[in-house]
């Protein structure tokens, strides 16, 4: 004989509830990996330091980042909480367009806040996600319809079975349907989040990978020189936050460093302040910090 | 161009974020340079799989042709694998091969002895710097190495942890030549490593000389009292070397 859910007793039936919405959500959460994975070669998908800062953390990360960058290219200096251009031709020698808006916004003195705030910089800065988007590392238009639709079939499945007990239990005199109702809530809430998180399954395998190539650096971050002609302190600060920098950067930092709310769990650094908050458009606060040879036969031989 | 890539297999003798960044960056070059691309090769202590947490990953790019918008492709490639794995590329005309051989005679007969091909033919299994070359490159590498040791003994030994890194700086340079030594005195050695305990040995030097350069190459540090007096041993290895070359030369037909 097969039992009916439906003719459990209230505390049976909220844990068989619970378990169906724990299959629900595994199976979601498969579906949705399998459906964003890659199976192509991941190398060269992801080299830009830019590109790794936004798919780890967004906009906030990228512009962090682009501060390190350009501070530790001597385009930019920090005095007191301000920003400034070193010189008007730092904006030519800058090649990116982030770096040259935000080389352009700070050609007279400003507050450190602006890099965050400015809508030229962020113009730039989403023009990083638009292509990872394109890569698929971050959801697209396509993607975010896809995960729409998984929501709404696994939701609507616990859903309709909550619904279908709550109505069977009306129908017999009971009323205490209350605590299925919030664990229904709770559980779309859930499923909300398992189906939409930041970045797609070939982000995050991308984004690991990245970090596993760039372990070595983390090692021997102190040893990095400040005025290093490559970008190991801007990679460093797009993979794994501001945190992760020297001593000596953070200390340069310091002034324009600002208050840290949060930890996003993945090496964020950010964010709050006084303006505006949050991992995804922009971070205010004081200001903000950010995260960003070879060849010859000479030598003895 | 036939492809004769020798596959980098997980778990091989590099450690796997070495492999993987290499793996990336010869796909890099590949895609970058395309025809132009000859060949990629792996030399240096990463071609022996010898690698220490410090050690360089040297590559060799052999191209066709160096062109600007080429290259400017592989630069995000090679500044992540610079990052990643402390990865160095020495890009060479195929054309300037012969001529690169005989000015860095030393570096490329090491080359010859230890090098892994990733990509392309193995253009250094034919090529070999000629024997004066070589007599007249080994020279100059010691000669340079005995000034280099001077100015950085006078510079740098009141803080005896900076003469530590001199110490085992001088380590490569000087296993080199002492393979390129052995080499032309007919002799081989399964390694630089190796051939430098012989020449030592074989000059009367005590061992204990290379025990503390490879103290200083594996930890960057020295006993206490200890780094001038290895200095000073190493001008006199590097003296008695340049010696062997002088007979070597005097002796050649």
């Amino acid at each position: 004989m097969i039992l009916n859910p439906f003719d459990l007793r209230g505390p049976d039936f909220l844990v068989f509830f619970v378990l169906l919405a724990v299959v629900v959500a595994l199976a979601t959460v498969w579906i949705r990996r399998h459906a964003e994975s890659v199976t192509h070669h991941l190398g060269g998908l992801l080299q830009d330091p830019y590109d790794i800062a936004y798919l780890r953390g967004g906009d906030s990360e990228l512009r962090a980042t682009a501060l390190v960058a350009l501070v530790g290219r001597g385009l930019l200096t920090i005095n007191g909480a301000k920003l400034k251009a070193t010189e008007p031709e730092v904006v030519d020698k800058a090649q990116r367009p982030l770096d040259k808006a935000i080389l352009t916004k700070f050609l007279w003195e400003s507050s450190a806040t602006m890099l965050f705030t400015d809508e030229s910089i962020a113009a730039q800065s989403e023009k990083v996600g638009e292509r990872l988007r394109a890569e698929r590392l971050l959801p697209d238009a396509a993607q975010h319809q896809a995960r729409v639709k998984l929501f709404a079939a696994s939701a609507g499945l616990l859903c309709f079975v909550a619904g279908a007990k709550i109505l069977v239990a009306l129908s017999r005199g009971h009323s205490n349907v209350m605590f299925l109702v919030v664990l229904t809530v709770m559980a779309v809430a859930v499923l909300w989040m398992l189906t939409n998180p930041m970045r797609t399954a070939a982000g995050e395998q991308a984004l690991e990978r990245i970090k596993d190539t760039l372990a070595a650096l983390y090692t021997r971050r102190e040893s990095l020189a400040l005025n290093s002609a490559t970008n190991e302190m801007t990679l460093l600060a797009a993979a794994y936050g501001l945190t992760a920098l020297p001593t000596a950067m953070t200390n340069k930092l310091k002034p324009v460093q600002p208050q840290r709310v949060g930890n996003s769990g993945d090496g964020s650094t950010w964010y709050g302040g006084s303006s505006c908050s949050g991992g995804s458009s922009c971070s205010g606060g004081s200001s903000c910090g950010g995260g960003g040879g070879c060849g010859g036969c000479g030598g003895g031989s | 161009m036939p492809d004769t890539t020798s596959p980098l297999q997980p778990g091989g003798a590099l450690p796997a974020h070495v492999e993987r960044c290499l793996h990336d960056l010869v796909e890099s070059a590949k895609s970058a340079f395309s025809d132009s691309l000859v060949s990629m090769v792996l030399f240096g202590s990463a071609a022996e799989g010898q690698m220490r947490a410090t050690s360089d990953v040297n590559l060799i790019a052999i191209l066709s042709r160096f062109d600007r918008a080429q290259v400017d492709r592989l630069r995000d490639p090679l500044r992540l694998a610079h990052a990643a794995a402390q990865v160095s590329v020495m890009f060479v005309l195929e054309a300037e091969l012969p001529a690169a051989a005989e000015a860095f005679a030393v570096k490329f007969a090491d080359i010859g002895r230890r090098r892994r091909v990733l990509f392309g033919a193995d253009v250094f299994a034919s090529l070999r710097p000629s024997r004066e070359a070589q007599l007249n490159r080994l020279r100059q590498v010691l000669v340079n190495l005995t000034m280099r040791l001077r100015n950085r003994y006078a510079l740098v030994s009141l803080r005896e942890e900076q003469l530590a890194l001199v110490i085992a700086d001088a380590a490569a340079p000087l296993r080199a030549a002492a393979a390129t030594l052995l080499e032309l005195e007919g002799r081989t050695a399964p390694s630089p490593k190796a051939a430098l305990v012989e020449v030592v040995r074989a000059l009367g030097f005590e061992d204990d000389v290379l025990v503390s350069v490879s103290q200083a190459r594996e930890t960057r540090a020295l006993p206490a009292g200890t780094a001038g007096q290895t200095l000073f041993r190493l001008l006199e290895l590097a003296g008695e070397m340049r010696r062997r070359v002088e007979k070597l030369d005097r002796d050649d037909p």
